[in-house]
């Protein structure tokens, strides 16, 4: 876990929050919901060293993986 | 969702720098790697591959216009795939922006700004590119326009003043060892061909519908020209080096010396990719940030815009340690991922829908 | 009414939020830097030290003396204030050296302007493909710098004060720029690494002592020759007039004289400036690799010392014929030279590679062996163009000219 990043990244979602919420009121409830959940997801993904874990670029690779040979020859 | 119209001439405008941005930067030495002295073919072997996306990009169109990808794929083959499908494309679409805004990063870090944390420099480009993007397809068009002539103009003055230093004869032997090294050369820049996909999202909201095919055949000739005329100009400079380079274009601006006085032309090649990439990360992004809308059927797609310039600045990092790795994945991966998400799954709805029509048109007859 | 203030009220917080966030950015980052904090390296040598060290010595530019010393006494008046200043550390590589002497320069140094690079006599016996890997990886120094290789140690090159420019890094690249030696810079080096023939060239320069009454450091650099390298390590020398004969062979040549003999006369014609094509035809016969030189040239008389008068045509005819065998005579024996010194510095593998891939890529392996045994056929083609402002050899009394 990294405090500094995950910091960082709560006080940018908050200036997101702060900047958006006014003008999407009149939204569907759908809209704020989509919203909320993918902020969540950059909030949560903020608190993993995430260069270091196995993320979708490093499954793509996975499943590449004959052609990345092919490639690598 | 998106009420603004461009015309099909702004679309060929957004499209150019967003294939050649990144492409004539990293991509002549990663060709020539296979290629060798080969490597200016690659890209005409490669436009193949642009031609036949936008012939089937435009054709699906036809079928549904009005429509991006994620819509039309719940209707030709059925809810659940089609959100499946749709969901592949918001795990292509994302992780790609994260990833050109991370080669973007990594180069400007790399050449200029030593010391500069790399976050800085992309996070500065996503706000920007954020903004854009929230400005709709209109601003977006409008500021390609205002850019072009940013992006040409320094890669004009560049192969002007390389004249001097061209070595022609390392174009020989042409096909020295047969057509297997330029063809697996191609397979790289193929990757970026099957970038002009994104005109599925840009399409629908053409003011001039029936000129979007011609214009982005077009786009994908001057992509191709422009491949070839800097992969030769890198060639004819760097000779047997080019493959050692990270950034050929680059060590050929700074080789530029005319009447000993002009040099030191980096700054020029800096100008050319950022705005480029600043193009190519908005249009990525757009098509982002659309396509997460219409999969969750939002009434906007304005509200998503800045929770997923969050998850780019995430993808940009996620799994990739170091520089090395991210070109690394620009070789083996990224040509596969990028032809089969944005080339063979839309030929395969193509063929699919238009088997269904076929059926229709047979049992109402 | 409420609703608006308020929000308003929040729109100018964001507002002055954002702009104190982005005013530490629109300053240049962090990578700012001014010119007044550059140490602006204008040559660098690097030379061999005893266990496994090497020793990398910079020549500073001093901005100060030239706002100085320019000013009044006029450019480098009565010696002045030296322009430059040099300092030198030892290290494990140029990186390591250069961190060291890093904390020697109160300002940051700077590899942008640097133009000279030398390697010492020793380093370069040993292999310098790894300082080559810090000049091509580094983003600051410039693939046209030049490269040479000194005559024992590097440092007193970059040491001594040269009379007649600013410093000795600016003598070199002149003397570089008029083309009499070989002129390599880090891109052609690394292209010749890299290339077929895996050899180079590059110029060897040496100090030509003070004369009387100068300064001790006042020797300039010049280039007396050129240092072969097969594979990065250096193998061999060339002399001036073998390094000249390369020259030809790699067309090269510009601004450049020839004396000749003419057959049965007693003095020498000399031409200058002479000019000349070069092409090099390589062709495989019967499995056997020969090398074809088609060379067409042409100069201007510039000395006349024979008592021919060469307005005459046989007599131009016969300077023309001699002219011709003295070219072709250069040719032949510098390539001869290159292939006792067992390096293909001409670049010959490139040239078959281009015509005979395929023949190439099986012998590659090989290539010098077969680079050794290569047969050359000349063919000069050689006129006389002008011939200055006399037409009559000088000073000849009218009886004695020759003019049949």
């Amino acid at each position: 876990m990294r405090w500094g990043t995950f910091l960082g990244t709560t006080v940018i979602v908050a200036l997101i929050i702060l900047y958006e919420w006014p003008k999407m009121k009149q939204n569907p409830k759908k809209d704020k919901m989509a919203f909320f959940s993918l902020l969540l997801m950059g909030l949560v993904l903020s608190m993993f060293n995430i260069q270091q874990m196995s993320g979708p670029t490093a499954w793509i690779v996975t499943f590449f993986k004959p052609f990345g040979e092919f490639m690598e020859k | 969702m998106e009420k603004g119209k461009i015309s099909s001439l702004q679309m060929a405008i957004m499209l150019y720098p967003t294939i050649v941005a990144t492409a004539i930067l990293g991509a002549p030495s990663i060709t020539a790697k296979y290629a060798l002295n080969d490597l200016w073919l690659s890209p005409i072997l490669a436009a193949l591959i642009g031609y036949a996306t936008v012939y089937i990009a435009y054709k699906l169109h036809k079928l549904y216009p009005k429509q991006t990808v994620i819509q039309f794929s719940e209707q030709i083959i059925g809810r659940i795939p089609g959100k499946i499908l749709g969901f592949l494309y918001l795990f292509f679409y994302i992780p790609i922006t994260g990833e050109i805004l991370r080669g973007y990063g990594d180069f400007i870090a790399d050449s200029f700004m030593v010391n500069t944390p790399i976050i800085v420099i992309m996070a500065s480009m996503v706000i920007l590119c954020a903004l854009i993007v929230r400005g709709g397809i209109e601003v977006l068009g409008r500021a390609a326009e205002l850019f072009l002539p940013v992006f040409i103009f320094p890669i004009c003055i560049l192969i002007i003043l390389l004249s001097a230093d061209l070595d022609f004869k390392n174009i020989f032997p042409i096909l020295g060892d047969g057509i297997m090294p330029p063809l697996k050369g191609a397979i790289i820049p193929g990757g970026w061909f099957s970038e002009f996909f994104l005109i599925i999202f840009l399409l629908p909201f053409l003011a001039d519908m029936k000129k979007g095919m011609k214009y982005g055949m077009v786009t994908v000739f001057a992509v191709m020209m422009t491949l070839v005329v800097v992969n030769l100009i890198v060639l004819f400079v760097l000779g047997s080096t080019t493959s050692s380079k990270v950034y050929p274009l680059m060590n050929v601006s700074r080789y530029v010396s005319f009447g000993e006085f002009f040099e030191h032309l980096e700054s020029a090649v800096m100008a050319i990719w950022v705005v480029g990439a600043f193009v190519k990360i908005s249009v990525f992004y757009y098509a982002a940030a659309l396509s997460t809308a219409q999969w969750l059927n939002l009434s906007d797609y304005r509200p998503v815009v800045w929770p997923i310039g969050i998850l780019i600045v995430e993808f940009s990092f996620w799994s990739f340690p170091s520089s090395m790795e991210v070109s690394r994945y620009d070789i083996i991966a990224f040509p596969f991922h990028g032809i089969l998400m944005q080339t063979i799954i839309p030929l395969l709805l193509l063929v699919i829908a238009f088997v269904r029509k076929r059926n229709k048109g047979t049992n109402t007859r | 009414m409420e609703k608006v203030k308020r929000r308003h009220f929040r729109k100018s917080v964001l507002l002055f939020l954002g702009i104190c966030g982005t005013i530490p950015l629109v300053s240049g980052c962090w990578d700012r830097v001014e010119i007044n904090d550059l140490a602006i390296v204008t040559a660098a040598a690097i030379e061999k030290k005893e266990d496994n060290q090497i020793e990398l010595s910079i020549q500073v530019f001093i901005p100060k003396s030239l706002s100085s010393g320019g000013g009044q006494g006029g450019p480098g008046g009565g010696g002045g204030v030296p322009t430059t200043l040099v300092r030198s550390e030892k290290g494990s590589n140029i990186s390591d050296a250069l961190s060291k002497l890093q904390s020697k320069i109160p300002r940051k140094i700077f590899w942008g302007q640097c133009k000279v690079f030398v390697f010492g006599e020793k380093v370069a016996k040993e292999g310098i493909k790894e300082h080559l890997d810090f000049l091509l990886r580094h983003p600051q120094p410039r693939e046209r710098a030049y490269v040479y290789v000194s005559k024992g140690k590097a440092k007193p090159i970059l040491e001594s004060l040269p009379p007649l420019e600013t410093y000795s890094g600016e003598v070199m690249r002149e003397l570089t720029d008029l083309h009499i030696g070989m002129r390599v810079t880090l891109q052609n080096l690394d292209e010749m690494l890299t290339g077929k023939s895996h050899a180079a060239a590059l110029p060897l320069i040496d100090i030509l002592p003070p004369g009387k009454g100068e300064k001790k450091l006042q020797g300039i650099p010049y280039i007396v020759g050129a240092a072969v390298l097969n594979k990065d390590k250096m193998t061999g020398t060339m002399t001036e007039k073998e390094t000249r004969g390369i020259l030809w062979l790699r067309d090269e040549i510009e601004s450049y004289t020839v004396t000749l003999k003419p057959k049965g006369e007693k003095g020498e014609i000399s031409l200058n400036p002479v000019s000349a094509q070069v092409k090099l035809v390589p062709q495989i016969q019967n499995k056997k690799w020969k090398l074809l030189v088609k060379v067409n040239t042409e100069g201007s008389v510039i000395q006349n010392g024979t008592n021919m008068i060469l307005s005459s045509p046989k007599a131009l005819k016969d300077a023309e014929r001699s002219y011709q065998k003295e070219i072709e005579k250069r040719i032949e024996m510098a390539f001869l030279r290159t292939q006792n010194k067992k390096a293909d510095i001409i670049g010959l593998g490139r040239d078959f590679y281009r015509k005979y891939p395929k023949q190439f890529n099986k012998i590659e392996n090989h290539w010098n062996e077969i680079f050794e045994e290569i047969e050359v056929e000349i063919d000069v083609v050689a006129h006389i163009r002008r011939q200055g402002y006399i037409d009559k050899p000088a000073g000849l009394p009218e009886k004695e000219v020759k003019d049949k």
